[in-house]
């Protein structure tokens, strides 16, 4: 088929574009030439779209919609036939003629061969991309021939790919010793599945087998519990018994003893309480009344004994009255006369004080000098005044003679003293000298500083060595950066720990391959080991053998020289045979020992690869020490300039570092010198300065009065203190001359000024004196005293005068109290005198004092019978009133005995204790039985008592207890633990019935199961289509190279030499190290070159050869199609293009070629082939 | 009037075959889909106050040994029995052996007929008389029927029985017999078991399969039940199919033809998915998609099976209660490969391997030796069952050629254009 036309009516950029024209004589080279933007991709789409049908999606309705994209064409086949016709995109009825009416898909069918879309593009269509891509497909098969012509011919570019897919999915599937894969994973579920199955399914027989271990359990467990209540009851009937036999027997005693008591009179509960009270309060009240009949009869008899006097009670308050007046009466009478006798001492006293005031005066006229004694205040004002005016007097007088002394002794002192000038300059030097401070001190140090500073540098630098010379050298001297020295420190290092890595993986190699060695030894040891090797060697020597034997036997050759050096000791024979024995032998054991022969191999590979390695590891050592040494040499350039012979990096890091510290060191003790030599400076200039002002001090002073002849001259020396303290005590000598003279001056002045003012003193004292001897005389004048007197004398009279006024007032109280006394006496004695008339008349006579006290007394004793007598009465009277009701009681007891001697049918009261025992016998017997009666009612608990008395009457007493305890016993060791065992089992075949519910557990596992199945079938189906289909596809690449390979291979091969233009003369097939087939380029000069040895661009057209060459071996069968190259040429150089565009044209003479390209160069180029072709060219 | 139900082939608790289980698919809804139906057979039975039960065979699977299954169905017995209904079984092919058959003891209302000879049962209350006899063994290949004895005239006469009658396709050949055998015993109702599709074999006398009662697999497609007998005074009987299945497996087969694109292909599985849930009310549905026709899209149906079975699932699970069992590639190409690939190409070369080739156990296992390790991994029950890996049956042989064919075409096609 041929393309004649191709019409892009409405598609991509075009609209109504003209025709693309295609037709020509021979097929021919067609090439579409169009610039980027011109619709050349467009119009390669359109053309398959024309043949094809639209894409579902295509980039080319940017101007025209979907339903308006339009193309069209004309098709012309081999046997003449042509067809004009167009398409739409459309689902249906898409191919339309001419006028636009709806054509049969099928009109196509003569012109496309059955030709499909895709079949088309793979094996008709060839662009930039699959040329490139079946290019690298040849390198990745290293020309593996039967993919790289299969590849072609199907026009596939990628088969390693598609055998790549199928085996993979196949792997995902399917693992024979895999876990992960779908299907292995799969059947594992199954088996875990089968499992649960198993467990959760149940069989007939175990259900029935627990059914009836159910059923079992139940009625044994009946049977069981049926007995225990049996032995139960029978345990309660004779333990009723035990209980009730003694009962039953004392009952029994108790009903005897009531009968033998015969009657008994019934009587009232409290019957011998009452009797028994009744007789005591009887006797009691019998006594009762004796005793205070006798009692009343005796206090009458007392009573009337006694007698008092009536009338002194009535007086005893008067009596009591005398009785206390008595001590008072007693003590006035013996007080008067002492009181006289003091009076009279007193008036005494006063008359002697008087005469020493005024012996002229009668002691009764004392009372005129009273007004002296008002006085008094007066003249002790005037006494103290007069002390303190003689004491001012004579104090004036003493300052005013020491003031006049004073006076007289300084006026000689301050005589011809002239003043001293203040030495302001000299001051000034010395502050500034003193400001300078301790500089001779500090300047000292400092030198002294920097000396042992030097001293220290030097020794530092002798220690840490290397290098030798004076300070300031050691300033200058060039060295090493730091950064230098540890980049070779680095180095250093690195290769130290490489050394040692290489080395311990040596160690480790050698000690593995020692290791490995013995392992050798052993098995060798064991028994020699056949080799291969040996094996191959035998079988040589057997066939040398076999060839001579032929030789000689079927060729009737002489071989015996041949013999002989094939085994100089055997015959040929004997050593043929023996060579053939040692091979089977040799087979057989490798065969046999095929495990030590593996073994010993594989121990011999890893010796020989430990071998290496311990080989390779040497090697680097030796180069590293190679290194080292070239690292050291470096090293000791690096100190060359500095004269130092380096030790290693590390030890010179620290050497420099205390170098530089020492440097640093050094540079501070240079700087230190320089200041020293400043400050000594600074110290000649203030030395100068004081030194000038002492001299021209020193001429003054000798005008002056401060030099003296003590003095020293100030001292010569380098140092500024000497000569500072000289000035310094010059100027404090002056300074004290000065202050010793203004002190002389101000106590001149001081004494002036005392003396004036004692002068003043003197004269007012004296004045005061005079004014107080007028005020004194006044003060005696009216008193008619003699003479003057001092002031101690007047304090004297004054006082003794007072003193005898005192005594005169208290001689005058005496007298009034003594006549008190006697008035008191005399109104007692009348008072008594009265009462002894009535009362005691016989004793008026008495004195007064015994009469009063014997009053007294009388009293006393009357007082005492009168309180005996009123307590007898008392008494008395209480004793009738109990008589009386002594007498009733007696009475009413009598009536109560005689009533419950009624009650008792007694006529005694002694007969009633017989009647009281008996009752009280029947009481206690009675309450027996009733007792008894009521515990046998509940020991038999409401059984019949008559069927208890004739069991008890047969039962065996003794035996009972043990009858009891052996069922108890029966029930607990027996029958109880029995039953809670049965109870379990029948709990547990409960369980396990209830867990066999009918459920559909194990169905539904068994559906899981079955959709597990379905799974690996499913998959296990396609695992095999896959594996199947991919070994099939690599059996029909091999068949396929088999038949195709020499007919295509000629072909491709002259396209390959007219594509490099004789760069390769063709393609061959040689063999790879497998033995594989593989593709080689023939260079001119017969070189075989194979593939990877290609260049990209080459193997690029190695493939465009092979698929042109399986194209126009396909023409010789097959009705020819368009071949549509898209831009196939980009990667060419030009004369490759021009070289493949020739190819393009010789093949465009039996086949339609379509060359698309956006490059106007290779229009150029085709129109330049020489040669007869037709060539056209469509531009958009 | 008598009223009884005729089922067989209940196969107890046996599982659904050939389902994969996958994401969201309705797995709640197909569990227990057997005893479920059974349920549904009780309850009608008890609903329509029937008489009786005949179940004539295969009530339990043949190797299914859980006693739980015997537990369930006597418990459903026990229901029937306070209903007051009777039960009369003989036991088939497949329960013959069961040991849930031999160990369960059943309530009183329930008839299991003997091995050993025919056992007539009367029910004179009713007027009517069961003839029966169980199968003793699997492999019952005697004809049964012809030891059957004649009718009674005094009852209306039902003969149950297990049987292939003359040979059935996809059912194995049990206790044989011929029409001949059956109408000559002159009964009035043969309660036959045995084929899993209802057939009424004969109207007068009705001889019926009533076919099982859930289908358990995609051969057992369509409506699943039990025959309803209603016999009136006078002796006419009517019967009627009633259905109990909880699960529908159907085949739908979608003509892809049309189909241009991949939604295209969606849209028109998606619309038939839907037909044919429409079809049922409500009931879940399992289904086996068949895609048929030539369509463009054929060659992307091989190389990506997985991806579009996930595709069509997904449709299932968006429409819900809807199972896909398996879809069936069967679309064609427009043009056939021999006319795509002419005579010389390569690929040509290769289709015709491919049809030339052996595909005998033995070859394959010799060329893909992996396959001979797959085969002694896979569990027992693929390697005896119905599909073995390597499936000698000329047609499966044909079908794995056609699908090497297109996998291969898909793959190296794919590569050439792609890239």
């Amino acid at each position: 088929m041929r393309l004649k036309r191709l019409d892009l009516k409405a598609f991509g950029p075009f609209t109504d574009r003209p025709p693309l024209d295609f037709t020509s004589k021979e097929p021919g080279l067609h090439i579409v030439f169009g610039a980027n933007e011109a619709g050349k991709s467009s119009s390669l789409r359109a053309l398959k779209a024309l043949l094809y049908g639209f894409d579902q999606q295509t980039p080319d309705n940017f101007i025209h919609s979907y339903d308006q994209l339009l193309v069209g064409g004309c098709l012309e086949n081999s046997a003449g036939q042509e067809i004009v016709f167009q398409r739409r995109k459309k689902r249906i009825n898409d191919l339309i003629d001419e006028a636009g009416d709806p054509l049969d898909p099928d009109v196509l069918v003569p012109f496309l061969n059955g030709v499909e879309s895709n079949i088309f593009e793979s094996f008709y269509g060839i662009n930039h991309d699959s040329l490139v891509q079946g290019g690298e497909e040849i390198l990745a098969q290293k020309g593996e021939v039967g993919q790289a012509l299969f590849a072609a011919g199907a026009g596939i570019s990628s088969l390693k790919e598609v055998i790549d897919q199928l085996e993979k999915e196949a792997l995902e599937l399917f693992k024979p010793s895999g876990q992960l894969p779908e299907i292995n994973r799969g059947i594992k579920r199954f088996k875990e599945l089968q499992k649960q199955l198993k467990e959760l399914s149940l069989s007939s027989k175990i259900w029935k087998e627990h059914q009836k271990a159910l059923k079992g359990a139940e009625d044994e467990r009946a049977d069981l519990e049926k007995e225990r209540d049996q032995h139960n009851r029978e345990v309660q009937r004779l333990d009723r018994l035990t209980k009730a036999i003694p009962e039953l027997a004392s009952l029994a005693s108790w009903k005897e003893q009531r009968s033998a008591l015969g009657e008994v009179i019934p009587l009232p509960p409290d019957f011998n309480v009452r009797f028994q009270q009744t007789g005591s309060e009887k006797r009691e009240a019998g006594h009762q009344l004796q005793k205070d009949t006798e009692r009343l009869e005796s206090l009458e008899e007392k009573r009337r004994s006694i007698l008092f006097n009536r009338d002194l009670l009535s007086q005893a308050d008067k009596v009591d009255d005398f009785h206390q007046r008595l001590g008072e009466y007693r003590k006035g009478q013996k007080d008067i006369p002492e009181r006289n006798g003091m009076r009279i001492t007193l008036r005494r006293e006063a008359g002697n004080l008087l005469k020493q005031v005024r012996p002229d005066l009668d002691l009764d006229l004392a009372e005129q000098l009273r007004p002296l004694l008002l006085k008094k205040k007066t003249i002790q004002a005037l006494s103290s005044r007069y002390e303190a005016i003689s004491q001012q007097l004579t104090l004036a007088q003493k300052k005013l003679t020491s003031a006049e002394l004073a006076i007289k002794n300084r006026e000689n002192v301050t005589v011809g003293r002239s003043e001293i000038k203040a030495p302001i300059k000299l001051a000034q030097k010395v502050k500034s000298a003193q400001k300078a401070g301790d500089i001779d001190g500090h300047l000292e140090k400092n030198q002294s500083d920097v000396e042992t500073n030097k001293k220290e540098a030097l020794a530092e630098l002798r220690r840490i060595g290397l290098w030798s010379g004076d300070l300031d050298s050691l300033m200058e001297l060039t060295l090493p950066l730091s950064a230098t020295i540890q980049g070779f420190e680095n180095s250093y290092g690195e290769i130290a720990d490489q050394k040692r890595e290489i080395q311990k993986e040596l160690r480790t190699a050698e000690k593995e391959l020692k290791k490995i060695q013995v392992e050798i030894n052993k098995i060798v040891y064991a028994g020699e080991v056949p080799s291969e090797r040996e094996l191959s060697r035998t079988r040589e020597k057997r066939e040398q053998g076999w060839q001579l034997v032929r030789r000689e036997w079927l060729d009737q050759e002489n071989v015996t020289e041949d013999s002989k050096a094939y085994d100089p000791e055997l015959s040929l024979v004997d050593a043929y045979e023996s060579y053939v024995e040692h091979a089977d032998t040799l087979a057989d054991r490798l065969r046999r020992e095929a495990d030590r022969v593996v073994s010993i191999a594989s121990l011999r590979a890893q010796e020989e690869g430990l071998q290496k390695i311990v080989e390779e590891k040497n090697n680097a050592i030796a180069a590293l020490k190679l290194r080292e040494q070239k690292n050291h040499d470096s090293w000791i350039r690096a100190w060359q300039s500095s004269t130092v012979t380096p030790l290693s990096p590390r030890e010179m890091i620290g050497w420099l570092g205390e170098i530089d510290k020492l440097r640093f060191k050094v540079g501070d003790i240079l700087k230190k010198e320089q200041a020293i030599k400043i400050d000594e400076q600074h110290r000649r200039n203030l030395k100068q300065a004081l030194w000038e002002e002492i001299r021209s001090m020193g001429s003054m002073n000798s005008a002056g009065s401060v030099g003296s002849a003590g003095e020293d001259a100030p001292p010569d020396s380098e140092e500024l203190g000497p000569v500072l303290v000289f000035a310094e005590a010059l100027l404090e000598k002056m300074a004290h001359e000065r202050a010793r003279l203004e002190k002389v001056k101000e106590k001149q002045a001081q004494a002036q000024k005392a003396w004036a003012q004692s002068e003043e003193d003197l004269k007012t004292a004296r004045e005061d004196l005079t004014d107080w001897q007028k005020q004194w005389r006044k003060a005696f004048l009216d008193l008619g005293l003699k003479g003057d007197i001092s002031t101690l004398e007047a304090i004297d009279l004054m006082d003794n005068l007072q003193n005898c006024f005192d005594k005169l007032k208290e001689a005058d109280d005496l007298k009034k109290r003594i006549k008190g006394i006697q008035r008191d006496a005399d109104e007692l004695e009348a008072a008594v005198v009265e009462l002894l008339k009535t009362v005691a008349p016989d004793m008026v006579d008495l004195p007064l004092d015994q009469s009063i006290l014997k009053l007294r007394a009388m009293l006393n004793q009357a007082q005492k019978n009168s309180t005996l007598y009123d307590k007898l009465s008392e008494e008395i009277d209480s004793l009738h009133r109990e008589v009386s009701t002594a007498e009733k009681t007696l009475e009413s007891t009598n009536e109560q005995m005689k009533e419950l001697l009624s009650i008792a049918k007694c006529a005694k009261p002694e007969d009633v204790s017989t009647v009281t025992a008996r009752f009280a016998e029947y009481q206690r017997l009675q309450e027996k039985i009733s007792d008894t009666e009521a515990l046998l009612a509940r020991i038999v608990a409401g059984a019949d008592i008559e069927e208890i008395i004739r069991q008890a009457a047969e039962a065996d007493v003794d035996g009972l207890p043990g009858q009891i305890g052996t069922l108890q016993r029966d029930i607990e060791k027996r029958i109880n633990p029995e039953i809670n065992r049965i109870s379990q089992i029948i709990g547990e075949e409960k369980t396990r019935l209830a867990a066999m519910d009918g459920s559909g557990k194990a169905a539904w596992i068994a559906e899981e199961m079955e959709q597990e199945l379905t799974v690996i079938r499913r998959l296990s189906k396609r695992y095999s289509l896959l594996k199947l289909s991919s070994k099939i596809l690599q059996q029909e690449i091999e068949k396929y190279r088999e038949e195709h390979q020499d007919p295509v291979l000629r072909i491709a091969s002259g396209y390959f030499n007219d594509l490099t233009m004789g760069s390769f003369t063709g393609l061959r097939t040689d063999v790879d190290d497998k033995g594989g087939p593989i593709l080689v380029g023939l260079r001119p000069d017969n070189l075989r070159l194979t593939v990877e040895k290609m260049s990209s661009g080459t193997r690029d057209q190695l493939f465009l050869a092979l698929r042109l060459a399986t194209l126009e071996w396909r023409l010789e069968k097959n009705e020819p199609m368009p071949f549509i190259v898209d831009d196939i040429l980009i990667n060419f150089d030009d004369n490759r293009s021009k070289a493949t565009l020739k190819v393009l044209a010789d093949l465009s003479r039996k086949n339609q070629v379509i060359l698309f390209t956006h490059h106007r160069q290779i229009v150029e180029e085709a129109k330049t082939i020489q040669g007869n072709y037709t060539i056209k060219i469509n531009e958009l | 009037m008598i009223k009884f139900i005729h089922t067989a082939d209940i196969h107890l608790d046996s599982p659904l075959k050939g389902l994969e289980v996958y994401e969201d698919a309705p797995i709640e809804e197909i569990r227990g889909a057997t005893r479920r139906a059974f349920d549904n057979l009780i309850n009608l039975s008890i609903e329509e106050e029937v008489d009786f039960i005949l179940i004539a065979g295969d009530l339990y699977d043949g190797d299914w040994k859980d006693y739980n299954t015997g537990l369930f169905f006597s418990g459903q017995m026990g229901k029937l029995s306070k209903a007051g209904i009777r039960v009369f079984i003989v036991s088939g092919n497949h329960d013959a052996a069961s040991q849930l058959t031999r160990a369960m003891p059943l309530p009183d209302n329930v008839t299991f007929f003997a091995h050993k000879k025919v056992q007539s049962v009367k029910l004179d209350d009713l007027g009517v008389i069961i003839h029966g006899q169980s199968y003793s063994h699997r492999a019952v290949t005697e004809n049964l029927a012809s030891g059957y004895p004649l009718y009674d005239s005094d009852y209306f006469n039902i003969g149950i029985l297990h049987t292939s009658l003359m040979g059935y396709e996809g059912h194995e050949d049990y206790a044989p017999c011929n029409l001949d055998d059956l109408t000559s015993k002159g009964y009035d109702y043969w309660a036959l078991g045995h084929v899993h599709q209802r057939r009424v074999i004969s109207q007068d006398p009705l001889i019926v399969f009533p076919g099982n009662i859930q289908g358990r697999h995609i051969r057992e497609t369509g409506s699943k039940g039990a025959t309803l007998v209603t016999v009136e005074d006078d002796r006419t009987i009517k019967t009627e199919a009633v259905e109990l299945d909880v699960l529908r497996w159907e085949l739908c087969q979608v003509d892809l033809s049309e189909c241009e694109t991949s939604q295209a292909v969606y849209d028109v599985v998606r619309q038939a998915l839907e037909q044919e849930q429409d079809q049922l009310d409500r009931k879940p549905l399992v289904v086996r998609l068949v895609l048929t026709g030539s369509s463009p899209v054929h060659g992307e149906f091989l190389d990506q099976t997985t991806q579009w079975t996930e595709g069509f699932r997904s449709i299932a699970v968006q429409l819900g209660d809807i199972w896909l069992e398996k879809v069936k590639f069967h679309t064609t190409r427009k043009k056939s490969l021999g006319e795509m690939f002419g005579q010389d190409s390569p690929i040509a070369g290769l289709l015709k391997s491919i049809e030339q080739i052996e595909l005998d156990a033995e070859t394959i296992f010799r060329l893909v030796p992996d396959l001979s390790n797959l085969e002694k991994k896979l569990p027992a029950e693929i390697q005896t069952g119905d599909e073995p890996l390597i499936d000698p049956s000329p047609d499966k042989i044909e079908e794995l050629r056609n699908e090497m064919q297109e996998l291969l075409i898909a793959k190296l096609l794919q590569h050439g254009e792609d890239k």
